[in-house]
C-alpha cells in the first residue's frame, strides 16, 4: 500500500492541509479530516449528486475525487456559499422563500449545482435548470420547488 | 501516484506488475473502487503529465489527448464542426458534472459496452495511441475491445491519446448524424444506444458513405456493416431504411441480464435505429441547395 501524502488544499478561501491516504475521497477528507459535514454523501458511486462540491469552480463529485488529486486546487462546499459566515447567499435565500427544500439530505449539493449554473448562466431556463441538475437527486420535493428556486435567485440576481 | 512524466508513469506501472490501474476522470474507476469491485493496489493518477490535455485537429483527424474533460468535448467547436456524431452523443454521457471530470479517452478505454463514446469510436474508426515499455503503437477500436469492460490494452501500457479520422466530406456531399438511446433514467447507462452518420450526395440523393452503430447488444459496441452496404446500394435510401434495421436485427446477438432481457434489447435496437435514421435522413435532406 502507498504511504499517506501531504494534501493542501483552499477551502472556502481558507488554506486548509491534512496526511492522508492516497485512498481518502475527497468527500471523507471534507467531512473527516477538515470537520465541514454539511457536503452529504449518499450514494457514494457518483449517482446521486449530494456530495457535489467546487473544485476550481467547477461542479464535481466529491465522493469519486480522491484527496491527493485536489491538492493545490481551491474547493468550495456550501458552507462556503454564505458572503459572510452568517447570512445566506440569494440562492440559498430562495431555497428557503420557495420551500426548495424539505428533509435537506440533497440541499447542500443542488446549492453547490445552481452556484456553478448561474456562475455560468446567470439566467438559464427551466430546461436547463433541469438539465444542469439533472445529476442530482431529491426524494422530497419533486424537484418542482428547486426548479423554482433556481428561477428566483436567477430573478434577484439580475435586479441587483 | 502522480508522475510528471510519461515515463515516471510507465516505471510505476511496471514496477506494479499489474496490480495498479491508471486514471484520469475516475468517473468510472471511482464508483468501482467503491464498490469494492476494483481493488488496485496503486493508482497511477495521469492529471499532471504534460502535453495531454488538447483536443487538436490537423485536417485528417481529431486528436484527444487522455486528460481532456467530456465538457470540453461538449463545448469545443472542433467537435461540433469536424466531429457532429460526438457532438450528438457528448450528452448522453453520464450528468454535466461528471462530464466536468470524466475524460472522452478514459470512457472509451473503460470499454463499458452500453456507453456512447465506444460507439461512437467505433462508427467513426478511431485509432487508440498507446504508450508501453515497447514503445509507442495505435490499435483501431475495432481491434482494441475485445469484450465487456475488456480491451487488449496490457497492464503496463497507458493510453495517450485517442485520434479520430475527420475527413471532410466531398464536394457535393451533405453529412448528417444523429444519436439516440434508451436508458431507464437520465444520464444513466443506456439499455441501446444507436448512432448514425450518413454523407448524401446533394445531386440525386444517394448515400455516398453510412457509418451506423449499437450499443448495448453485446460485449463491444457493433458496426452495422451490412445495413451500411444495403443503404449504399439503394437508388432511394429512405427505401431501404426497413432493410436496414432488419439486417441490423440479423447482425445483433444481445445477451438478456438484470436490465433488459435480450428480446427486448432487439426491439429497442430497431426502434432506436429506425428513429436516427430517419433523423440523420431528415437532416440531410433539409440542407439547402440540394439538387
Amino acid at each position: 500500500m502507498t504511504e499517506s501524502q501531504l494534501v493542501s488544499v483552499t477551502v472556502n478561501g481558507r488554506p486548509r492541509s491534512a496526511t492522508v491516504a492516497p485512498r481518502r475521497s475527497l468527500a471523507d477528507f471534507l467531512r473527516e479530516d477538515l470537520a465541514l459535514t454539511g457536503t452529504h454523501l449518499g450514494c457514494e458511486h457518483g449517482i446521486c449528486g449530494a456530495c457535489t462540491v467546487l473544485v476550481d469552480g467547477v461542479a464535481m463529485r466529491s465522493c469519486i475525487l480522491y484527496a491527493v488529486q485536489v491538492d493545490g486546487a481551491e474547493v468550495t462546499t456550501v458552507e462556503g456559499l454564505s458572503p459572510d459566515g452568517t447570512t445566506l447567499s440569494p440562492l440559498q435565500d430562495a431555497f428557503v422563500a420557495c420551500h426548495g427544500l424539505q428533509c435537506g439530505f440533497c440541499t447542500s449539493g443542488m446549492l453547490i449545482a445552481a452556484t456553478a449554473l448561474l456562475r455560468e448562466n446567470p439566467a438559464p431556463t427551466e430546461a436547463e435548470i433541469r438539465d444542469e441538475l439533472g445529476g442530482n437527486l431529491c426524494r422530497c420535493t419533486g424537484y418542482q420547488q428547486i426548479v423554482e428556486s433556481v428561477q428566483l435567485a436567477a430573478h434577484r440576481l439580475a435586479e441587483r | 501516484m502522480r508522475p510528471r512524466t510519461l515515463d515516471d508513469a510507465l516505471g510505476e506501472l511496471a514496477r506494479a506488475d499489474g496490480e495498479a490501474k491508471v486514471i484520469a476522470g475516475g468517473q468510472s474507476l471511482g464508483p468501482l473502487l467503491n464498490m469494492r469491485l476494483a481493488r488496485p493496489a496503486l493508482l497511477v493518477d495521469l492529471n499532471a503529465l504534460p502535453g495531454l490535455g488538447a483536443i487538436d485537429d490537423d485536417e485528417q483527424a481529431v486528436r484527444f489527448g487522455a486528460n481532456v474533460r467530456q465538457r470540453e468535448a461538449e463545448r469545443s467547436v472542433t467537435v461540433a464542426r469536424r466531429l457532429p456524431l460526438m457532438r450528438d452523443a457528448l450528452p448522453f454521457v453520464g450528468h454535466a458534472h461528471t462530464r466536468n471530470r470524466g475524460t472522452v479517452v478514459g470512457s472509451i478505454v473503460h470499454a463499458d459496452p452500453t456507453a456512447e463514446l465506444p460507439l461512437v469510436a467505433r462508427c467513426l474508426d478511431a485509432l487508440v495511441e498507446i504508450v508501453g515499455p515497447r514503445g509507442r503503437r495505435e490499435a483501431a477500436v475495432a481491434d482494441f475491445y475485445l469484450g465487456y469492460l475488456t480491451t487488449e490494452l496490457a497492464p503496463d501500457e497507458i493510453v495517450v491519446a485517442v485520434r479520430f479520422p475527420a475527413a471532410a466530406p466531398a464536394a457535393g456531399v451533405v453529412r448528417a448524424t444523429a444519436f439516440t438511446e434508451m436508458a431507464r433514467r437520465e444520464g444513466d447507462f443506456a439499455i441501446v444506444a444507436a448512432a448514425a452518420q450518413l454523407d448524401v450526395a446533394r445531386d440525386g440523393g444517394r448515400i455516398v458513405e453510412a457509418r451506423l452503430g449499437l450499443a448495448g447488444v453485446g460485449g463491444v459496441p457493433v458496426r452495422l456493416s451490412a445495413s451500411e452496404a444495403l443503404l449504399l446500394a439503394a437508388t432511394d435510401p429512405a427505401r431501404a431504411f426497413d432493410a436496414a434495421v432488419a439486417a441490423a436485427d440479423a447482425a445483433i446477438d444481445p445477451d438478456g441480464d438484470l436490465h433488459a432481457t435480450a428480446a427486448y434489447r432487439r426491439s429497442v435496437a430497431a426502434t432506436l435505429l429506425g428513429r436516427v435514421l430517419e433523423r440523420a435522413w431528415r437532416c440531410a435532406r433539409a440542407v439547402p441547395g440540394r439538387g
